[in-house]
């Protein structure tokens, strides 16, 4: 006979963990699945972990070594072939333990920590365990078929919390195939000692960098972004590009991340480093056509399977978002065990609660922006070059062939007519324009 | 006899940094693959070419490109070949085939890449 339990988490992701530990807290029998050999083991995120959830349930978080650095920095910059533009903002005003709620970590390590933490409350965690797909019975969800002998559990509801590729959305019915606009995540972490890190990137104990870099030097003008944050002592690298891009791009991602490291302003921020770890994921990064329905009779999508990520250049979010659906999930499918009805109906409110979160809002309004990306690359590979031009135009120190210098007001006039000549300031215009109606609606 | 005037050169540099001033060091994609443990579940592959005949009339072929550890290989003979002991699991494949021409699955459980930093 098969297993029986009351909620069944594929997955032991943070969304998955934060649920398993609310409903097990709730009194409920959860059974929550880990393909690799522990949860974190098949993960990987960019590096920046949003903790405002997270802090609500697990205060000591911080003393916990689960978490790297707290961001004391964000700095945005614009990369050309050999030259860069940016825009720093560091805050050293919020206070500890929580600082701003921006933490670099570690997937294999924050991940085990928070599904120890459902453990200690009472789910069962069962690692090196493939989920393929759900079992369906008259059109409702019954339970999951795992991959081994007598694998079948049946249960009440099933969360599928297995990420990006969700093929248990998917075997559900709940979604269709992914689109070409979901981001491939290439990364490395380099080690590099944490003395010769915060010396490098001015840091103080456990502050840390988190930089993000646009234009031709960083994914060869492709729409899509680098990154560098700075961990305890390993520092993340790397890119995310959507999958089309990087199709009309045609070259290997781990060339693409090797160029990357090697642009002389990131290279000089690697110097010393050493690779210990390769990776690459997806991030569904999706249309609202796209996303899968976040319910069904007897089973809910939560986190990246749900499509929650806000990935555009200014916000990398989707951890919090996960462990947003997971707290939203886990507190309806306790009020549909009460009541003892587990249909897509009485499931809905978890639906309706994610679409009044942030975590729904803040994907909503920031895909729109994207959609205006992908149809307007001269952001990526028109602007970041000119303005790097405007800039290296007004900082030119020349000397003129009498010995004496170039006066600023021919420098301001060089630049002004710059701005007439290349930048087009009537279709700059147009286009900011679109990006800031994007934004707002 | 006067003080000696320090100048840049002469003022101490810091032991540690000096270790670590090289270039970033770049692995290659065999060095890259060295940097991963990997599990593999001998004789059962998890991804597969459902139809050779679709590979042979692909022309873009985007999985030989797209692929972040280069496991789409074609071979002289035009079929396409997967090293599929090398994969991570991301899913691109998947996607990227026009076709949808590629079997696709997670390795059995225990089986396959494990992250250690993630």
């Amino acid at each position: 006979m098969a297993e029986r339990c009351d909620v069944a988490i594929v997955g032991a992701g943070p969304g998955a963990s934060i649920a398993a530990y609310i409903l097990a807290k709730g009194g409920l029998e959860v059974i929550m699945f880990e393909r690799g050999d522990y949860p974190g083991s098949k993960a990987m995120f960019g590096g920046v972990l949003y903790t405002t959830v997270l802090s609500k349930y697990f205060p000591d978080f911080p003393g916990a070594n689960c978490v790297e650095r707290h961001i004391i920095e964000k700095r945005f910059s614009m990369l050309s072939e050999s030259n860069e533009l940016a825009l720093s903002f560091k805050f050293l005003d919020f206070e500890p333990p929580y600082y701003n709620h921006s933490f670099t970590a570690l997937r294999a390590i924050f991940d085990r920590y928070l599904a120890k933490k459902a453990e200690e409350a009472g789910a069962v965690l069962v690692t090196q365990t493939v989920v393929d797909e759900v079992i369906a019975s008259e059109g409702r969800v019954v339970g999951v078929r795992a991959r081994r002998e007598g694998g079948e559990v049946l249960a009440n509801v099933v969360i599928a919390a297995d990420g990006a590729n969700s093929l248990i959305a998917q075997s559900a019915g709940l979604r269709g195939e992914l689109p070409l606009s979901v981001i491939l995540g290439v990364k490395e972490v380099v080690s590099l000692p944490r003395e010769v890190i915060e010396d490098r990137f001015s840091l103080e104990g456990d502050e840390g960098a988190a930089y993000e870099y646009l234009g031709g030097g960083a994914v060869r003008g492709a729409m899509g972004a680098g990154f560098l944050y700075t961990n305890r002592d390993t520092i993340s690298v790397g890119y995310g590009i959507p999958l089309g891009a990087l199709k009309a791009l045609g070259i290997q991602p781990d060339e693409l991340l090797n160029e990357f490291k090697m642009h002389p302003v990131v290279r000089r921020l690697l110097r010393g480093t050493t690779p210990e770890e390769y990776s690459a994921h997806l991030i569904p990064e999706m249309t609202p056509h796209d996303l899968p329905h976040f319910v069904g009779d007897g089973i809910v999508v939560i986190g990246g399977a749900a499509g929650l990520v806000n990935a555009n250049p200014l916000f990398h979010e989707g951890t919090n978002m996960a462990m947003a659906s997971g707290v939203m999930a886990a507190e309806t499918i306790l009020q549909a065990h009460k009541a003892g009805n587990f249909s897509a109906k009485a499931l809905e409110p978890y639906a309706s609660r994610l679409r009044e979160s942030f975590a729904w809002q803040d994907y909503d309004r920031y895909q729109g922006l994207t959609r205006m990306a992908e149809t307007h690359p001269q952001f990526f590979n028109k602007y970041p070059y000119e303005f790097i031009k405007l800039a290296r135009k007004l900082f030119s120190v020349a000397p003129t062939d009498d010995g004496m210098q170039v006066p600023k007001r021919a420098l301001e006039l060089a630049v002004a007519d710059h701005v007439l000549a290349e930048l087009g300031l009537m279709s700059f215009g147009l286009d900011l324009l679109d990006a800031a109606k994007a934004a707002m609606f | 006899m006067a003080a000696e005037v320090k100048g840049p050169s002469d003022i101490a540099k810091p032991t540690g940094l000096a270790n670590f001033l090289g270039p970033p060091k770049l692995l290659g994609r065999d060095d890259k693959l060295a940097t991963l443990v990997i599990k593999v579940d001998e004789g059962s592959p998890h991804l597969k070419i459902i139809d050779q005949g679709v590979c042979l009339k692909c022309i873009e072929k985007p999985c030989t490109v797209t692929c972040p550890v280069e496991n789409y290989k074609v071979e002289d003979n035009g079929h396409t070949t997967i090293y599929w002991s090398n994969c991570i699991e991301c899913g691109t494949c998947r996607i990227i085939c026009p076709f949808h021409n590629i079997s696709w699955r997670y390795p059995s459980g225990g089986f396959g890449m494990t992250y250690r930093y993630g």
